[in-house]
């Protein structure tokens, strides 16, 4: 064993499969949105977590063993990583797996199962070759610490990186290889590197002989229907890290969801557009300028250019050009839009660019690539009307209930309207969901701004709706009784229906489109009463207006409401809720079932030479370390994203800073004479003072770079990272070892634990964040850090 | 030995005629081929998810009872023919929800005379449901293979008043227009002008919205007299009260 650790660079081995599982944890989190839908980039994150668990519990209960046998399982391990990286893509493409279904039939269940096992072997084999280096080679283990966080920091990058220009199952070899470069690594005699060889050639063979299909296959998505339809046509195709990009001509295809009953247009032909698979919109005409485009007239979210003549247009999220395309059709006389996936944004200009001359802003450009907010927060010019877009374009994986939006805070609806003339109007559309939860928190969201900003929302505020959308107007300064009367006409000629105006009457509402009841003006009413707080406690939906705290503006899932939505009236209604917000609770509970069963589980059969006493200050220790590290990461991965724009650069360069610093704060702590408990110490008080600096910094270095390109951009969030994440990296190697040198027997346990408890933080962050806020989140971690110092000077005190 | 005078003999057999013909009309367990416990399933269907949740026009249920959906679901899921849940057709479709079908079905008001258009015609069972109420169904299906496999084995069945073709439903079946009923089966985006204007005065339509799994909404259009057309949102479910009172 110790010939190994000096002839063989163990160090890069360690380097290699922790950036080989970091690559690949990434690559299916982004191929499960594609094949399965968003939700299940949960289960990719839980399993990894948890075989990285799962792992310290083996090496904690078979250490003797694979002692003995250290060389040989490290070969055992990264060479059965093989097989299992590069066979999953395949399995991915063959499971017929529909989560829409799992309500309905078992068999779901156990495909999914079987998924989640595949997933656990290469994290768990990946997991025991690291964790084993850190128990076996403790002198070393700041070191390989340092070695394991940068090599997932860098592979995070590279992978981010390489999914620009490589499709998946090319990232998949990079992948595999960097496996196999590990095997080769640890690889002792002929033997092992003859039978590496033949692993190696025996996956050439099976990619030569099964070839890889493009996901999505799975039958129920959008586009693998579209494409079913003789007629499709795949125009064109991107992979990156904003997700799977489809472009499909197809006669079969009309999507025009927000306008009049009332129009008897000839239909404009269409390219679907779909982000990972799922429908994202439409771009209508043929990209000549000569479409027939005058339905864009009788869509509810004209109603501003009834009120506004020629006026200067800004398109928030301008998605797939319809609002542009709108705009145009009104005659604006100056069109900026936004759009922040930058590949929809470079489709669109190439699209519509031929279209749209003449009338685009100074810079000639249709639409900018970059984050509406950030352009918001910017000073510069006002306009006439902002068009907050109806089609905006989702993004790629994550979860939608669960994904910051920071456009649709109060804060950033606050800024829109001042970025409005006196007299401008912001405009925001949205498909009216049914049971009514996402207009009544807009609604809400506006009315409170209002008032906030000192305009009476009574007279401010104009709403209308379709059969299936609706059309929210606030003004910067009240509507006259000539506008009011337009409005009327305009609906009347459309078949829309007023829902709120200065003055409405309720007899007035709910004549075209007949719901049993008109919602949004009852909600209105209610809102713009004495009664809204308690509106606001009572719906059966979370309709309390996000702010940038807590910025999930589609989140509706009251978990109060549990019991009801378990029952039989409310279960019918549960299918229409994004899951997401479930689904993390689901495997919240799965997580700390497992981390019982699979963490303490073992410690109740096993008999420890020297007792049990020590443990409990250990597993807290090494608890507080994984859920707070987490709870930081993932806060501040999220306060980032309104910087870095898209939540694939954003996790890229936080998740990836956070490791990188953390591998140097280890290294420093190894080279820091003294007692354990001084560099506990020392990193205890870096990072209290590391929170503040990296919040200070984060609102400086970046305000101040706001305009400039999103490579500088990244650099200073990065660096702004830095005094909070290097001292982080300081808390895991110094306990391993102390461990190791008092109850070295612990060491692999007490890897696990940091695993799992890691599982339970990247879950349990959301949960807080999305009930308590990110201050709150931050202020948690704080919190276990200090409860880890103590619990490491109680375990020190006893030894 | 009981002698039968020749006039009260044949009004015998003409008695015992009349009885076979009215028990062969009537749904029982040997309406549809296969076991009777299909038709126990059938039954337990229609009375826990469908008239417990409201439908209750005696045509339709009728209709429901006699429509065999275990003819319409793939082998593989034949065990799940009568559960209260949709089902994979195949080509990424499904036979919809029995309760949606039904719901669905009662909401158009069809009459023995009424002519219907379907779009989206799947496995055949909503146009076989539709087609034991109204006079005649008219049924369009874009997949190629689901329109034949259907249209085959509506004709085997005998449902000689449902007419399939293969097309784009979008653009209705302006041939056989106008319609007393349209009934969209697939989920839609927006509501086509052409099936407005394919659609009678006085005539409705019925839409669903949301995606095959998730019906969020069933969306009535009704043609007014007047040429007017309104729609009218409806839930499968009793509606959130606004309050939060439940």
């Amino acid at each position: 064993m110790r010939a190994i650790a000096r002839e063989r660079p163990v160090a890069l081995f360690v380097f290699l499969i922790s950036a080989g599982l970091i690559a690949f944890q990434l690559l299916l989190i982004m191929l499960f949105s594609i094949q399965f839908w968003h939700h299940s980039a949960f289960l990719v994150i839980s399993t990894a977590l948890l075989a990285f668990g799962a792992s310290g519990s083996v090496i904690f209960l078979f250490s003797p063993f694979l002692k003995r046998h250290f060389s040989e399982t490290l070969f055992t391990a990264s060479l059965l990583l093989i097989p299992s990286f590069s066979g999953y893509l395949y399995l991915l493409q063959e499971t017929a797996f529909n989560p829409l279904l799992l309500i309905w039939r078992a068999q779901e269940a156990l495909a999914l199962l079987g998924l989640a096992f595949a997933l656990f072997v290469p994290f768990f084999s990946g997991a025991l070759a690291i964790g084993l280096c850190l128990y076996c080679l403790a002198g070393q283990i700041h070191r390989l610490y340092a070695m394991n966080l940068w090599g997932s920091g860098l592979g995070g990058l590279i992978f981010v990186g390489a999914s620009v220009f490589l499709p998946p199952p090319l990232i998949l070899l990079l992948i595999t290889l960097s496996a196999a470069a590990a095997s080769l690594l640890v690889a002792k005699n002929n033997l092992q590197r003859s039978v590496l060889g033949v692993v190696s050639l025996g996956l050439i063979i099976f990619h030569l002989i099964v070839p890889l299909e493009p996901l999505p296959t799975n039958g129920f998505k959008d586009l693998v229907l579209l494409l079913k339809h003789p007629t499709s046509v795949k125009e064109r195709e991107a992979f990156g890290p904003r997700g799977l990009i489809t472009v499909v001509k197809s006669p079969s295809f009309h999507y025009l969801p927000d306008v009049s009953l009332g129009a008897t247009f000839s239909l404009p032909g269409q390219r679907a557009i779909f982000i990972n698979g799922d429908l994202a919109g439409a771009i209508t005409g043929d990209g000549t300028g000569e479409t027939d485009l005058n339905f864009l007239g009788k869509r509810t979210a004209s109603l501003a250019y009834r009120l506004l003549r020629e006026p200067e247009v800004l398109v928030l999220g301008a998605g797939i050009g319809t609002e542009i395309l709108t705009a145009r059709y009104h005659k604006a006389k100056r069109i900026t839009s936004l759009e922040k996936n930058r590949d929809i944004a470079a489709l669109v200009e190439d699209w519509l660019g031929p279209a749209i001359g003449g009338i685009n802003d100074d810079q000639g450009r249709v639409v900018h690539p970059g984050d509406p907010r950030r352009f918001l927060e910017k000073p510069g010019r006002q306009y006439d009307l902002i068009q907050m877009s109806f089609f905006g374009s989702p993004g790629p994986g994550g979860s939608f209930s669960l994904r910051g939006d920071y456009l649709l805070t109060k804060e950033g609806l606050r800024a829109a309207l001042e970025r409005s003339k006196p007299g401008g109007i912001l405009s925001v559309s949205r498909s009216l969901a049914l049971p009514p939860y996402d207009g009544i928190k807009l609604l809400a969201s506006l009315i409170e701004v209002l008032e906030e900003t000192g305009r009476g929302p009574e007279d401010s505020l104009i709403v209308i709706r379709s059969w299936q959308s609706a059309t929210f107007l606030a003004r910067n300064g009240g509507f006259s009784g000539e506008e009011i009367t337009r409005v009327k006409e305009f609906c009347r000629e459309n078949s829309f229906d007023l829902v709120y105006y200065p003055g409405i009457d309720r007899r007035e509402t709910n004549i075209f489109n007949i719901m049993p009841e008109c919602y949004l003006f009852a909600a209105a009413r209610e809102l713009l009463s004495e009664r809204r707080g308690e509106f606001y406690r009572t719906y059966p939906f979370n309709i309390v207006p996000a702010t940038d705290e807590r910025p999930f503006f589609a989140h509706f899932f009251r978990i109060g409401q549990l019991d009801w939505f378990l029952g039989d009236e409310g279960r019918l209604l549960l299918v229409y809720l994004d899951w997401s917000y479930l689904f993390l609770w689901v495997t919240f509970g799965l997580a700390v079932f497992l981390a019982g069963l699979l963490i303490l589980g073992p410690l109740a059969f096993l008999r420890l030479p020297e007792g049990k006493t020590g443990i409990l200050p250990a597993l807290v220790y090494f608890a507080c370390l994984g859920l707070a590290y987490l709870f930081l990461e993932m806060a501040f991965l999220d306060r980032f994203l309104r910087h870095l724009d898209e939540p694939a650069i954003s996790a890229a360069v936080v998740v990836g800073s956070f490791l990188i610093y953390s591998g140097m704060g280890s290294i420093v702590a190894g080279r820091i004479p003294g007692k354990p408990g001084k560099i506990i110490l020392l990193g205890l008080v870096l990072t209290a003072l590391g929170i503040p600096a990296t919040v200070f910094l984060e609102e400086q270095l970046l305000a101040a770079s706001s305009d400039h390109s999103l490579p500088i951009r990244m650099a200073t969030a990065s660096l702004s990272l830095a005094p909070l994440a290097a001292p982080l990296g300081m808390f895991l190697p110094t306990g391993l070892k102390l461990l190791h040198q008092t109850r070295e027997m612990l060491v692999p346990w007490a890897w696990g634990i940091n695993g799992f408890f890691s599982v339970l933080g990247s879950l349990a962050a959301v949960i807080i964040a999305v009930t308590w806020g990110f201050t709150t989140v931050i202020g948690l971690a704080l919190g276990l850090y200090i409860l880890a110092g103590l619990s490491f000077v109680l375990s020190s005190l006893r030894r | 030995m009981l002698m039968i005078p020749g006039k009260e003999a044949f009004s015998l057999a003409l008695f015992g005629v009349i009885l076979l013909f009215l028990s062969a009309s009537s749904p029982s367990p040997a309406a549809c081929p296969g076991d009777r416990d299909f038709h126990l399933k059938r039954r337990a269907m229609v009375e826990e998810q469908i008239k417990r949740r409201g439908v209750s026009d005696r045509e339709v249920l009728a209709a429901m009872l006699s429509v065999c959906r275990h003819q319409f679901v793939p082998a593989r899921y034949l065990s799940s023919a009568y559960d209260d849940s949709p089902l994979p057709i195949g080509h990424g479709q499904t036979i919809s929800q029995p309760f949606i079908v039904a719901y669905m079905t009662e909401i158009l008001k069809l009459s023995p005379d009424s002519k219907v258009l379907e779009i989206g015609t799947g496995s055949g069972y909503q146009a076989a449901v539709a087609a034991k109420i109204a006079k005649t169904v008219y049924s369009i299906e874009i997949i190629p293979e689901l329109a034949a496999s259907s249209g085959s084995l509506l004709k085997r069945l005998g449902l000689t008043n449902v007419k399939t073709t293969t097309g784009d439903g979008y653009f209705g079946w302006s041939q056989h227009a106008p319609y007393d009923a349209i009934i969209v089966t697939a989920a839609a985006g927006h509501i086509p002008p052409s099936l407005i204007a394919q659609l009678k005065p006085g005539g409705r339509m019925v839409i669903p919205v949301g995606g095959a799994f998730q019906v969020q909404n069933l969306v009535l259009v009704e043609k007014q007299k007047d040429l007017t057309i309104t729609t009218r949102s409806l839930m499968p479910v009793r509606f959130v009260p606004l309050t939060g009172r439940h």
